[in-house]
């Protein structure tokens, strides 16, 4: 089971970040920030990080700035 | 300035080529389309032809002949559920914008949950929906090449968008025998709206020099063969000039965007159930003016695509100036009504100008403009 | 019914007196416009007698609505000539409300030599104290002795050198709610060297024994919104990257597409970007033993502050900032967080603006006095500050100054105040709210990036800015921008807090007046000062350069620019 914000999706081996988003309808922009299990994942590594099962992906939101 | 231009939708044209619809569809890969209209239509006899069409070219159809001018969410949903139902894998919509808006609509909600009012404003993340095929009947909303859906919200009582590549056809069919039967009235009134879309387009803080030249062309034609066509609908060749121009500014404000003249009409829309081309045509002389102060080259620009010539010193006023008698005189010959003559008062269409100011689109404009500036233009334009 | 303090500074005295009708529901920003325009000449001297030093509450201080306590601080600006407003978290804008007190009014010079702090003590009262003994130190150390001289909760304001000196570039830090480091900056303005002039070095406020309750016009109507707005935010605040990584999260959308300044505004790329990223600020907090979301102040649902430790695990910092990363790391060439984190507690500790200092360093860089990329040497330029050598005094009257006695043809700031850590030409709407907001070149007042069509194309931009330069200006009266932004789609709620509190109008165009009445106000006060058109744009090389990153220039034309606030 992999846990995207509020959405639990089903783990599939070799599964990458990407393949997690996108599995659970989620999208991402130029604004979005990507922590796994806590750990910053830079947007072009989505699809090049491979997930293990039982992990938590949290979709940030930037909506203003610092 | 660096801009872009990005939203394409590939054409064929010319009399005649609405026979190619089949031909086509099937080249799409589609072997069940919806295919979206009004029941008006179909007593003029065109729909019957072109779902002939597509059955010899051996494409299945599903009608949906329930289009109504400014399409309500309800109708696109309940479209949408039957699209779904029926495993359409295509949309084909023959009309004026609002088939074409509705098909757009139910494009929208082939693979994303309605309602369909989720999606207003800039969706970039839309999942796709089927081929759409578009013809169009009139020669105005330009919307067989644009990349949004206007959609009547029944629940809040107000008009919005949706703006996605999933509104983008894959084709649109231009062809000027299916216009020939558009009374003088709506000639002029869907006439109109093309122009306005073009001289908002190139006025508009998002014009490019694509959009521009498309713009001139279309501003080019419109002044030349829209009062030929209004006079005399038969006129094939001013109904071609016609169909293409509107095409032209479609193609131009779907990249370089409309902004306060269309805010008008908007507002004048929803209060006075007057239709869209009039709405935006009976302050657009004033509107082009008020432009002229920042973007004069560009209203410069306008004035010799209307035939009026600008004096190379003219000041930024003086051009707006000549624009604005130049619009009005091209209107005019149209009979088309003013606002005093659509029988609003003064104080009933400036008691829009709030609503106007705080609509969305004024992001678009120039430069800010005042709810005061907002009521002196519709106070100039009112018995122009 | 709020009070306010009067601090006469010309014999010392002080007074406590119930406010003004007519300012009990004001707080934050247009507390502060209202209450300028009527007692301050905007032609006067920012750092003589006529000028007033103020400090206020929100509209909603006090309240259970979440981070309502943050503080404003006002005055003529010594920076930028023009009005200023300054707001700030930490713990004191609590502990004010906590005293009944809304507003603190410091005015005149005193005749004398001397060095005082204002001190609300636990029983209520509040006096002036001499300070003296605390001339010259800085911040850490001046709330360390504090912390020790009292026993009991409280907040400092204060000033270090910087403000005594009166450096153009002096903050005025509030100590954070908890830790009590004094890490919070009303930063922007120079308004530390306007408390500086009134030799003011302090305000200390004790936790009050009997805490002021406020009359609500109507309580139970209150806490109902208020709870509600209260879950919104807390709710936001869960997939809100400040919260779960701090401002420094605002370095991936910027660093990817030019908006990050580098190498003094270049518009170019800095391609080691993710060296002062989210992911290195993880990584050295989790390692070190540092934190993240940490409240500033009580009752914080978004908790966006951080303590960061160096590599031996020793505290350096806390409320480590994206401007300070972006300004003080690629701006300069920058790419060692562990270094900027340093600058970042110097500035803190002589009391000086990150962004103003850091603008002023990437300065020196494009002047030759300082190699790009050289941490150390910004650490000793730094230390020449905190010294007050004759160059640290130079460096102390900001970036403007610093750039014209050096040469620079590259001076980023409008109104005499340095550019945030957005380039304008890659966010040109953001590049609107520099050009515009009478608080000269200001990101708070309206940052744009990401809500216009595209950030840098032309159109939209000065709409967005409009737009956001009200609603920023109504939030800097209520609460943390960073709170509201999670509020958006129920903001006509804030008017209906409004009336609950003090009653009049639920309307939500008393808010959006709010907004708008303060800006035309401060435009007002400005105008009079002898701002004029001329000072609402940026400097010529954002128009005439092209970004490296993108192509773009700074291309919004001036009439856009003087028509944004015909309302």
């Amino acid at each position: 089971m992999i846990q995207v914000n509020d959405k639990k999706i089903s783990y599939v081996a070799g599964m990458t970040v990407a393949d997690a988003i996108e599995a659970s309808g989620a999208t991402t922009s130029a604004m979005t920030i990507v922590l796994v299990n806590g750990k910053f994942i830079s947007l072009d590594m989505l699809n090049k990080t491979a997930l293990k099962d039982e992990a938590t992906i949290k979709l940030l939101m930037l909506i203003s700035g610092g | 300035m660096i801009t872009s231009f990005g939203v394409f939708v590939p054409i064929i044209m010319g009399r005649g080529a609405s026979y190619r619809t089949g031909l086509k569809v099937r080249e799409l890969g589609c072997k069940k389309v919806m295919v979206v209209y009004d029941k008006g239509l179909k007593e003029l006899g065109i729909t019957d032809v072109i779902l002939d069409n597509l059955h010899n070219a051996g494409v299945e159809t599903i009608s949906f002949d329930g289009v109504v001018p400014d399409p309500p969410d309800t109708i696109v949903e309940a479209a949408a559920a039957l699209a779904k139902k029926e495993g359409i894998d295509g949309i084909v919509a023959v009309g004026g914008g609002s088939a074409i808006d509705s098909a757009k609509g139910i494009n929208v909600l082939m693979n994303n949950e309605p309602p369909i009012m989720k999606y207003f404003g800039i969706q970039k993340n839309l999942k796709k929906g089927v081929p759409m095929v578009f013809i169009p009947t009139t020669s105005g909303t330009g919307s067989e090449v644009t990349n949004m859906c206007v959609i009547s919200c029944t629940s809040m009582g107000n008009k919005d968008s949706v703006v996605s590549p999933v509104c983008v056809g894959s084709l649109a069919i231009l062809d000027p025998e299916l216009t020939i039967g558009l009374p003088p009235k709506l000639t002029a009134a869907t006439g109109i709206d093309a122009l306005a879309h073009a001289v908002e387009a190139i006025t508009g803080g998002q014009a490019n020099p694509l959009s521009d030249a498309l713009a001139r062309e279309a501003i080019r034609i419109i002044a030349k063969w829209l009062p030929v066509a209004y006079r005399d609908g038969k006129n094939i060749e001013a109904r071609e000039y016609m169909i293409l121009a509107s095409t032209y500014a479609g193609m131009a404000f779907t990249n370089a965007l409309v902004h306060l003249g269309h805010c008008i009409a908007h507002a004048l829309g929803a209060s006075f159930h007057i239709p869209h081309g009039i709405a935006c045509a009976v302050t657009l002389p004033e509107v082009i003016e008020y432009t002229s102060k920042t973007e004069f080259k560009k209203v410069r620009m306008i004035c010799e695509c209307l035939g009026v010539d600008v004096s190379e010193e003219a000041t930024a006023e003086a051009i707006g100036e000549t624009a604005r008698k130049a619009l009005r005189s091209l209107i005019k010959s149209l009979d088309i009504p003013n606002i005093k003559e659509l029988g609003i008062t003064l104080e009933d269409a400036q008691k829009l100008a709030p609503k106007i100011t705080a609509d969305s689109g004024m992001a678009l404009a120039p430069y800010r403009i005042t709810t005061a500036g907002v009521a002196e233009i519709i106070k100039h334009a009112f018995d122009a | 019914m709020w009070s306010k303090v009067i601090v006469d500074m010309k014999n010392q005295t002080v007074k406590r007196e119930a406010l003004e009708v007519e300012l009990q529901d004001l707080g934050g920003r247009a507390l502060i416009a209202q209450y300028l325009i009527k007692n301050v000449p905007p032609d006067c001297d920012p750092l003589g007698s006529e000028n007033q030093l103020i400090f206020c509450t929100t509209i909603f201080a006090g309240s259970n609505l979440t981070t309502a306590n943050r503080m404003s601080v006002g005055g003529k600006s010594p920076l930028t000539g023009g009005i200023k407003e300054s707001n700030v978290g930490g713990y004191a804008g609590a502990l004010l409300a906590e005293h009944g007190v809304k507003l603190i009014v410091v005015k005149g010079l005193p005749e004398t030599k001397g060095l005082w702090q204002l001190h609300f003590d636990r029983e209520g009262n509040v006096s002036l104290e001499d300070a003296e003994g605390y001339e010259g130190l800085n911040n850490y150390e001046l709330v360390n002795r504090i912390h020790k001289s009292l026993d009991n909760r409280l907040a400092t304001i204060s000033i270090g050198a910087a403000g005594e000196r009166l450096y153009k570039c002096a903050s005025i830090q509030v100590s954070e709610f908890a830790s009590n480091h004094p890490s919070r900056a009303a930063a922007r303005g120079g308004l530390g060297a306007l408390m500086g002039s009134k030799r003011l070095k302090s305000i200390i406020i004790e936790k009050p024994l009997n805490k002021f309750t406020f009359n609500y016009n109507d309580k139970e109507r209150f806490n109902e919104i208020s709870k509600k707005l209260n879950r919104m935010v807390a709710e936001g605040a869960k997939n809100d990257p400040f919260h779960n990584i701090g401002t420094i999260a605002t370095i991936e959308a910027t660093g990817a597409n030019g908006v990050l300044p580098v190498d003094n505004f270049s518009g170019k790329l800095f391609p080691k970007y993710a060296e002062v990223g989210s992911g290195t600020f993880l990584t050295n907090l989790s390692n070190r033993g540092g934190r993240n979301k940490l409240a500033c102040q009580p009752g914080c649902a978004v908790q966006c502050s951080n303590e960061y430790r160096d590599k031996s695990g020793e505290y350096l910092t806390s409320g480590l900032e994206y401007e300070t990363i972006a300004l003080f790391g690629p701006n300069c060439h920058i790419s060692d967080l562990d270094a900027i984190a340093m600058m970042d507690r110097m500035c803190d500790d002589l009391g000086i603006d990150t962004i103003e200092a850091a603008n002023t360093m990437a300065v020196c860089m494009e002047s030759g006095v300082l190699n790009w990329g050289d941490s150390d040497g910004v650490i000793k330029l730094l230390k020449e500050m905190t010294d007050g050598t004759e160059f640290g005094y130079l460096l102390g009257g900001g970036c403007e100054a610093v750039g014209k006695s050096l040469g620079c043809k590259r001076i980023p700031t409008v109104k005499h105040q340095a550019i945030a850590g957005y380039d304008p030409r890659n966010t040109k709407g953001t590049g609107v709210t520099y050009a515009t907001s009478p608080m000269g070149a200001d990101h708070t007042a309206g940052l744009t990036m990401g809500r216009a069509f595209e950030d840098t194309g032309r159109t939209a931009q000065a709409y967005a800015s409009n737009k956001l330069q009200v609603a920023m200006c109504f939030a800097d009266c209520m609460m943390c921008i960073f709170a509201f932004s999670h509020m958006v789609p129920e903001l006509p709620l804030l008017a209906e807090l409004m009336a609950a509190m003090y009653g009049g109008s639920s309307e939500y165009a008393r808010v959006t007046g709010l907004g708008v009445k303060t800006l035309l106000t401060e435009r007002a006060f400005n105008k009079a000062a002898g701002l004029t058109k001329e000072d609402d744009r940026l400097p010529d090389f954002f128009y005439n350069e092209p970004s490296p990153a993108t192509g773009s220039r700074f291309d919004i034309n001036d009439h856009e620019l003087d028509v944004i606030f015909d309302f």
